[in-house]
């Protein structure tokens, strides 16, 4: 039989000592309608047997009527979770943003992060496809993901295309799950937007989980390119996802001027621009190497030139598809 | 409006089981959720009372064997860097002196990275579990019946297994509404025709046997109205619907009028949207004029590996799920040694 698990309640269970104490300290301590009920002390009373999902159910209630309307209807303008209030007096503990963003009260790990506030988004959508800026520039600007502004963008766009197709949007759903979550804001002109996330996150390579001891000199200079190559990594400063803000940087104490600054990061652009072109050239090459392609329906066909005798080792081989735990559910949906 | 408990619902209220939803009965039993309790226990007790009490939060609806083919003991993390840092350093000072750094150099406070927490991390890529945190779907399970149902759809193409793994940078979506009748209230009749409304308001002037009566024989009238007469209720309610709120008294009033001035001044107001009906409309699954569910904001967050657009129920699995020192992304309520527990029993046989 497998072990029982006993979770705490807020309210013991009544005790057999709890009927010795006196009347009168009794109906003190009393909360609910039902304890005080078996408390009483009747004679008939005694007898009624203790009921563990009446109970349940009651200190549910008297919850929910007391500290619970707390959670009923959202602040209006910060996050309400569990973890905003003291969990013996139910009130709101200070205004610490650190504190606040706890959801869940024993796994203080998970934190609510903020989400980007409609204005931010607007502005992303418009400097991409507006200004027609790379998604790299947009993301060092903005203080936001690489990731997350090519998602804001495809999302934007969707939404244009609705809104021009005349389908209505639930802009209210968002406002009012923004008077709930924490929201990041974008400043007025001029002014600094702040970080939305940290933008230079490097995964942590499976390589890199393994203890290297590595006997070197004293009077080496152990880099991190040095303890990269150990690994058989490339250093951080190359895998981080905006390596030309450490150049930027970089430059900046070297004491170049702005404009030095900035022609230099333009001719950076410039040259990933053109490592860009020449990897879509080669795709495309390959693609069209690769065979005519038809699309017709549910079906794509690509034609090629095959000799019969050599079209390849299943030809006339039943598939497989239909046998037992033959997994049918797309892994990848392009 | 009074809640209405099932029978199910009084059995997790007495076992104190934390599920996936945003349900009242939940929010209290987080309210009372501890860690595991470990003394007096073998080993292979708190693994399993781990285990169980976790799995009934993740993914409960799965067997033990899917949750098992998807699990994995390898866990995510990324170690975050500082521009600043590596413009400025070449990284020696870890390694000068005899290896690990000279002496004396204060160095910054880096937490611990919470990899335990990552163990239900595979769980998040299922598509039915994205659509719950992003906040489509009011549980699990409806996230479920939505994709099974034929409302959910993977890069424009529509998607029927909630068992799909979403890979990074995967569009989905899901009927905006369906998310409407997930986060909103349940539906209900307006103030202006609720009978139960009217009969309170008379109840100061009547007596309650009266009021009873014909409180019932209005929602007899008006329940058998109200479908055909869409266009009318419109005319009728475009006022009504203004304070239909269902507050309970004068005070309750008040603290509502009270929130939406502060709403207002935030620049947050969902009330006043011009794309929000203010009509009633009996043909909706939810409650006309739309406003959110209660208890929402004690469930409201959008971990970071997603990008939702809540304007028309679409989203993106931007990555995994990872840690970082002091922070984990998978949303679970339990404790880290619990988590730690429930670890230790899935890589068992591995």
């Amino acid at each position: 039989m497998p072990p029982r698990i006993r979770l705490p309640t807020t309210v013991a269970a009544p005790s057999r000592r709890a009927a010795l104490t006196s009347p009168a300290a009794r109906r003190t301590l009393s909360t609910t309608p039902a304890r005080r009920a078996r408390e009483s002390g009747d004679a008939e009373d005694d007898n009624v047997k203790f009921d563990k999902n009446k109970q349940a159910v009651e200190n549910f209630k008297s919850w929910l009527r007391g500290p619970g309307e707390n959670f009923k209807k959202p602040l209006y303008y910060e996050m309400n979770y569990i973890s905003s209030y003291d969990r013996k007096t139910w009130q709101r503990v200070g205004t610490d943003k650190d504190r606040m963003n706890i959801p869940f009260p024993l796994n203080p790990a998970f934190r609510s992060h903020p989400v980007l506030s409609e204005e931010l988004k607007e502005e992303i959508y418009l400097r991409i496809m507006g200004s027609g800026r790379s998604v790299r520039s947009v993301s060092a600007e903005l203080g936001v993901g690489l990731e997350r502004v090519a998602a804001v963008t495809r999302l934007k766009a969707v939404e244009k295309q609705w809104i021009a197709e005349g389908k209505p949007i639930a802009t209210y759903l968002t406002k009012a799950l923004h008077m709930m979550l924490p929201v990041t804001k974008l400043v007025a002109e001029g002014e600094i937007q702040p970080f939305h996330e940290n933008l230079q996150d490097i995964p942590s390579h499976p390589l890199s989980h393994r203890q290297a001891f590595v006997p070197v000199s004293e009077s080496r200079v152990f880099t991190r390119a040095d303890a990269g190559k150990e690994f058989g990594l490339p250093p951080a400063e190359e895998v981080v996802p905006h390596p030309d803000l450490i150049e930027l940087h970089r430059e900046k104490s070297y004491g170049l001027d702005l404009n030095e600054r900035i022609d230099k990061q333009r001719e950076r652009d410039r040259r990933a621009a053109a490592r860009r072109e020449e990897r879509e050239r080669k795709a495309k090459a390959k693609r069209r190497e690769r065979g005519q392609l038809i699309e017709k329906g549910r079906w794509v066909w690509r034609l090629k030139e095959a000799t019969t005798g050599a079209v390849g080792h299943r030809y006339g081989v039943p598939h497989e598809d239909r046998k037992k735990g033959q997994i049918k559910i797309p892994t990848k949906v392009l | 409006m009074p809640l209405k408990l099932r029978p199910k619902d009084v059995t997790y209220l007495k076992k104190g089981v934390v599920r996936q939803n945003w349900s009242p009965v939940t929010l209290y039993n987080l309210t009372r959720l501890a860690k595991q309790r470990t003394n007096g226990r073998t080993f292979f007790q708190q693994k399993y009372a781990a285990k169980q009490e976790t799995r009934r939060y993740h993914g409960e609806h799965l067997t033990a064997r899917q949750w098992q083919n998807i699990f994995r003991h390898s866990l995510k993390s990324v170690v975050p860097m500082n521009t600043h840092e590596l413009a400025s350093t070449d990284g020696s000072e870890y390694g000068a002196g005899r290896g690990s750094g000279l002496d004396g150099v204060e160095r910054k406070y880096i937490p611990p990275v919470p990899y335990m927490n990552q163990t239900y991390a595979p769980m998040e890529r299922r598509l039915d579990m994205a659509i719950f945190r992003a906040m489509f779907a009011s549980s699990a399970l409806q996230a479920r019946q939505f994709v099974i149902h034929g409302f959910v759809k993977v890069n424009g193409k529509k998607m029927q297994y909630p068992q799909y793994m979403l890979n990074p940078g995967d569009m989905f979506s899901v009927d905006i509404e369906k998310v409407l009748f997930a986060t909103g209230a349940p539906k209900g009749l307006p103030r202006s025709i609720d009978p139960k409304w009217k009969a309170k308001k008379k109840g100061g002037s009547a007596s309650a046997e009266e009021d009873a009566k014909e409180g019932a024989e209005d929602a007899g009238s008006k329940e058998a109205d109200a479908k055909p007469a869409k266009a009318e209720a419109t005319k009728e309610d475009t006022n009504s619907a203004e304070t239909e709120a269902p507050a309970e008294a004068e005070a309750e009033e008040q603290k509502t009028e009270y929130n939406k001035s502060k709403e207002l001044s935030s620049g947050k107001d969902w009330w006043n949207d011009p794309n929000r009906d203010k009509i009633f409309d009996p043909l909706k699954p939810y409650r006309t004029p739309w406003r959110p569910r209660y208890y929402l904001s004690a469930f409201a967050f959008i971990p970071r590996y997603l990008e939702v657009n809540h304007n028309i129920g679409h989203a993106v699995y931007l990555r995994d799920p990872v840690a970082r020192p002091g922070q984990s992304e998978v949303p679970t309520p339990f404790h880290q040694e619990t988590m730690q527990l429930a670890y230790a029993w899935w890589l068992r046989r591995r």
